[in-house]
This record gives C-alpha cells, sequence and structure tokens, in this order.
C-alpha cells in the first residue's frame, strides 16, 4: 500500500480513488444498454406518427426529461424540509444534488421543446402558460444553487436554499396543469391516469425513454451527491487548518 | 432559398437529431464533469470519509 500527501490531508491508494462503487458500476452498465435500447426504438424500430411524421421521436427523450426534472424538484423539496426540520446535513446534500440534475434535466426539457416545437408550430419559442412555466421553474433551480453557492456560513445558505427549495413544489404543480388552465399551444399529456394517447411501438419506446433516462438520473444523483460529500469534507478539513495554523501563529507571537 | 430546399429534403430529421445529440451530449458530459470532479476531491480526502468505499 502506498501514501501520498496532498495538502494537509493524507490520501491512500487503498480506498476508491473516485465516487464509483460496485453498486453505481453494475448501475451504469445496465444504464448505458438501456440507453442502447432507446436508441434502437426510439430512432429505429418505432414507426412515424401520422400527424407529427419523424418529429414524433423528440418525444421519446422530452417527456423523460420532463418528467425527470418534477422528480428532482421533489427530492430537493423532500430534502429541504428534512434540513430545516432537524437540521440533517445529509439531506440538505441530497436537496442540492437533486437541484443540480433536475436542473440538467429542465434545461434539456427546454431545449428538445424547442427543437419539437420549430418542425410542429413553426417557431422555437412561444411565450405561452407551458414554456413559460418550464422557464421559471428553471430560473427558479438556477436561484436555489445560487443561493447554495453563496460566499456565506454554511447555516445561512444551506437555509435559504432549503426556503428556495421548498418554493419548487407549486411550481411544479403550476407547469404540470399550465396545459388544462390555460389555452396554450402545448398538446395536453399524452399519458396521464386515464391512458395514454399512443400505443404498440410508440409506447413501448416512451416507456423505454422512462426507464433509461430515470436510470441516468438515478447514477447521476448518487454520483452528484457524492461529489458533494466530499466537498463538504475538503471544505471543512481546510477550516480545521487554517484555524490549527491560526493558533500556532498566536503561540509564536 | 437553400435552407427551403434543405428543410423539404430532409423533413424533420435534423430537428431530431439535433434533440437527441442535445440530451445524449449533455447528459454524458455532465457525467463525464462529475466523474473527474470526484476523482480529484477523492485523492484530497481520507479513505474512512468515502463512506461508499
Amino acid at each position: 500500500m502506498t501514501t501520498e500527501t496532498v495538502g494537509s490531508v493524507e490520501a491512500s491508494d487503498s480506498g476508491p480513488t473516485s465516487t464509483g462503487s460496485r453498486t453505481t458500476m453494475i448501475l451504469g452498465i445496465i444504464t448505458l444498454i438501456s440507453l442502447g435500447v432507446l436508441v434502437l426504438f426510439g430512432l429505429i424500430l418505432s414507426p412515424a406518427d401520422a400527424n407529427q411524421g419523424e418529429a414524433v421521436r423528440i418525444m421519446y427523450v422530452h417527456v423523460p426529461s420532463a418528467t425527470l426534472s418534477y422528480v428532482g424538484c421533489f427530492l430537493t423539496a423532500i430534502g429541504s424540509v428534512v434540513y430545516l426540520w432537524r437540521k440533517s446535513r445529509w439531506w440538505e446534500l441530497v436537496a442540492y444534488a437533486g437541484a443540480e440534475v433536475a436542473a440538467l434535466f429542465t434545461a434539456l426539457t427546454l431545449a428538445t421543446g424547442m427543437l419539437w416545437g420549430r418542425p410542429t408550430w413553426g417557431v422555437f419559442w412561444v411565450w405561452d402558460a407551458r414554456l413559460t412555466s418550464e422557464a421559471m421553474l428553471m430560473l427558479l433551480l438556477l436561484g436555489y444553487l445560487a443561493v447554495r453557492r453563496l460566499a456565506a456560513d454554511y447555516e445561512v445558505r444551506a437555509k435559504r436554499a432549503a426556503i428556495v427549495g421548498l418554493l419548487l413544489v407549486p411550481n411544479v404543480f403550476i407547469v404540470r396543469q399550465s396545459v388544462q388552465w390555460w389555452r396554450t399551444l402545448h398538446q395536453t399529456p399524452t399519458l396521464s391516469l386515464s391512458g395514454a394517447e399512443i400505443q404498440g411501438l410508440m409506447l413501448f419506446s416512451l416507456f423505454t425513454g422512462f426507464v433509461s433516462i430515470t436510470l441516468v438520473f438515478i447514477w447521476m444523483v448518487i454520483h452528484r451527491f457524492r461529489v458533494a460529500w466530499l466537498e463538504e469534507q475538503v471544505d471543512a478539513e481546510g477550516l480545521d487548518t487554517a484555524i490549527a495554523e491560526r493558533r500556532a501563529e498566536g503561540l509564536v507571537s | 432559398m437553400s435552407g427551403v430546399l434543405f428543410a423539404e429534403a430532409t423533413g424533420t430529421w435534423p430537428y431530431v437529431a439535433a434533440a437527441w445529440v442535445v440530451v445524449f451530449g449533455s447528459m454524458g458530459a455532465y457525467a463525464l464533469v462529475t466523474v473527474v470532479r470526484g476523482r480529484r476531491l477523492s485523492k484530497k480526502v481520507p479513505p474512512e470519509k468515502r463512506r461508499w468505499s
């Protein structure tokens, strides 16, 4: 076993040198296989739509991305509630990881939605209720991440970020219901409790999209949580070192 | 003019391809950045504090 000194911390190569573990490695392999299946069904085997033509293939990545962005928001809200209630750092990091991954999927939802809108509506963007509320959700997530990274005491920025995190749930509800409450260009949900508007290979391709993007989401949240955990450890170590140095200076002077 | 001819010849496939490339490219880039950050930070933290080990 070899050891090396990095900064003030003695790191060893006897443990894992990344955020990966046996579980996440297996999860990663399954995720890559499912993404391959998604490409096969989404781009090759599923038929074109009678009305939308080939553009319907964007649905297989757009709808799962939107759904997982909502899941990320709920995860952040749950983590925020538990942090505010019990001051749990573990849950605060879960909320942080969930918010960053949710921001990624919200950005993907907006980007794929614009690319779907151009061939179906004739424009990339229109200020209707669904698109505007989704853009507001993106801004709220960026606001959470900005507050979480404020140059302030941990307790202060975590508490403020958690309060912003709580606002995500009502915003998700508004996004979800926007096509029901207002007349919009955006279509009503393809899947609902009353059934699906698509069948056969198209429905199976969408299901494959949900499974594979969900696996990606889980893999990302786990790794992002571990990165955040490591950042906390490095920050704590740096603070301890600074305090020790100040004390040593005080003793010397 | 050439843009219209291109759109008529290719249909909606360019938009489909762009959407899939954006999704897979972004997910891949984010995963790569996260793994690289994790590797860099892991070198600064003792193994006993990496609780997934």
